[in-house]
């Protein structure tokens, strides 16, 4: 990282340094545009920061898979998926976006009890992390205030906690099921058997008539209930897309489009990365619908195809 | 297509605020730390960057005259300390039909050279001008002008005027008629609490919504949190 100077840099360091030990301990972990092959299939993910000359000017969200090595410890959990969406007023979103993902994925892995205590224990990591950073900012808020905000304004984050904030999505598959959490807005979806005569559902979709967020930050270190929760037997599914809002926006609501372009596709889906295949269409055929950061994971069951 | 601020379409937010003697106090107080609540709102909107702001705003404050102040010339709110504005109560009189042209003024020009040529003028929010006061004017009549900004549109969408009527006590009312037949329908707010004034200016400044039917919607949630009857 080393975003930071001085002691929130430090603290971002170790947290970040003993999420990675909690993960390679395990198995692999791939960060922000990956191919991972697991037993069944393969996971895919990719974040881009999108069309050019959109508002934002830089990548706010963060993506990271974990996939079991060989007798590693992942607790049953084959792979997991964090997708993070920074909130995009909130200050050091894209920090904030990227420890969500490491603490929480380290925190599933290491958690025990039923699925759903181990993604509360997931989403209370990334807020407990998160707070932390944001109180050693507090802590020494001229050092850390962007040169450009007023201290008024910098007083004003700090007082209503506009940093750090994030979405956070997890997926993750343990004793056949599929595990989706979320807190804020994302898109889920899931194709069921061969694309020709299987079905296609919708899990979730992101808010699009609104730009109000529940977000993960330092006001809101606990959240009080996912705002989706869902478990999929995966025995049929042979696709599972996990996409932030800028993708959802660009699809619209019918996610079987995101299969139909995956489809299109065909054998270069088996080859390189298809999420980073997708994201890069996407931007270079229809920039003006897709215009923000873009994530996307997919995962593949090769024996249901 | 609904109106949105963007970067590339930030709404002017016009403030007209009594600074008459009368307001010195409280009400100057709470004035003081909504219009700063309001900036601080604004400038918490939208992508960060002292050039992303999505709000820009015009601050005009009245007593016997009006004045605009020089660094809340359709200014980007981002280029503003919220803490350099200031309500003291120490203007004299009421002269909301002053106050008023001035806005008028500035408005006509901006619908015409801004609005009206934008690329993206159907979906570019339109000017919000929030006004409150609590006395009675005492130069000449506001409602011609009133009128006339109220006319001001882009295909046929026309700007929008919320006022408040701020009050803390019964012996010291303002002049509720004149101030509802200033404002747009249902854009009027009694306040008999200072810190509803607060309320007013931060929500409704800092909403982005453009007409009279969403910010008459504002001014209806700002009633029901605190209980204000119609």
């Amino acid at each position: 990282m080393g975003r930071f100077p001085g002691p929130v840099g430090d603290e971002i360091e170790v947290i970040f340094s003993a999420c990675d030990a909690q993960l390679t301990a395990g198995g692999k972990p791939g960060a922000g545009s990956a191919v991972m092959r697991w037993g069944e299939g393969t996971v895919a993910i990719h974040t881009d920061f999108g069309p050019a000359g959109q508002d934002k000017d830089s990548n706010q969200d963060s993506v990271l898979a974990w996939i079991a090595g060989e007798g590693g410890e992942g607790g049953g959990i084959r792979w997991a998926i964090a997708m993070a969406d920074g909130v995009t007023s909130s200050h050091y979103a894209e920090t904030g976006a990227e420890i969500a993902c490491w603490t929480s994925l380290a925190a599933l892995l290491s958690a025990g009890g039923t699925a759903d205590e181990k993604a509360r224990a997931a989403v209370d990591a990334a807020g407990d992390a998160i707070g932390a950073v944001a109180d050693m900012i507090g802590e020494e808020p001229s050092r850390y205030k962007p040169e450009d905000v007023f201290d008024s304004m910098w007083s004003y984050v700090l007082r209503r906690g506009l940093l750090l904030q994030t979405t956070l999505s997890l997926v993750w598959l343990e004793g056949g099921v599929c595990h989706i959490g979320m807190v804020g807005d994302a898109g889920a979806a899931i194709e069921v058997g061969p694309g020709e005569v299987g079905g296609r559902k919708v899990l979730a979709g992101p808010d699009l008539k609104t730009s109000r967020v529940h977000a993960i930050g330092p006001n809101n270190r606990r959240v009080e209930r996912l705002d989706c929760w869902q478990q999929i037997d995966s025995e049929d599914v042979s696709l599972l897309a996990l996409y932030t809002d800028g993708v959802g926006r660009g699809i619209g609501p019918n996610a079987g489009r995101l299969f139909h372009s995956f489809e299109r596709m065909g054998s270069r889906a088996a080859h390189g990365n298809p999420a980073k295949r997708l994201i890069q269409d996407w931007i270079r055929t229809r920039g003006q619908d897709f215009e923000d950061n873009l994530s996307l994971a997919i995962v593949r069951w090769d024996h249901n195809r | 297509m609904k109106r949105t601020t963007r970067r590339s379409r930030p709404q002017l937010v016009c403030v007209l605020a009594d600074n008459s003697g009368s307001m010195a106090g409280p009400k100057a107080q709470a004035a003081t730390e909504g219009i700063q609540e309001m900036l601080l709102e604004c400038q918490a909107t939208g992508p960060r960057g002292a050039d992303r702001s999505y709000f820009r705003l015009v601050l005009i404050r009245f007593g016997s005259k009006a004045e605009l102040e020089p660094q809340c010339n359709m200014t980007p709110v981002r280029q503003i300390d919220a803490a350099s504005i200031t309500i003291r109560g120490d203007g004299g009189g009421t002269n909301i039909t002053e106050a008023l042209d001035v806005a008028y003024r500035g408005l006509e020009q901006y619908m015409r050279e801004v609005v009206e040529p934008h690329p993206e003028r159907t979906e570019h929010p339109l000017p919000l001008v929030l006004l409150f006061s609590d006395g009675h004017n005492g130069f000449g009549n506001p409602e011609p002008i009133a009128t006339r900004i109220k006319r001001l549109n882009v295909d046929g969408d026309p700007i929008t005027i919320a006022c408040a009527g701020v009050s803390t006590d019964d012996s010291d009312r303002p002049d509720e008629e004149l101030l509802k037949r200033i404002a747009s329908a249902e854009c009027y707010l009694d306040i008999d609490d200072a810190q509803v004034l607060s309320a007013f200016l931060a929500e409704a400044g800092s909403s982005g919504v453009s007409s009279p039917a969403e910010v008459a919607e504002v001014i209806h949630q700002i009633k029901d949190r605190r209980g204000i009857e119609d």
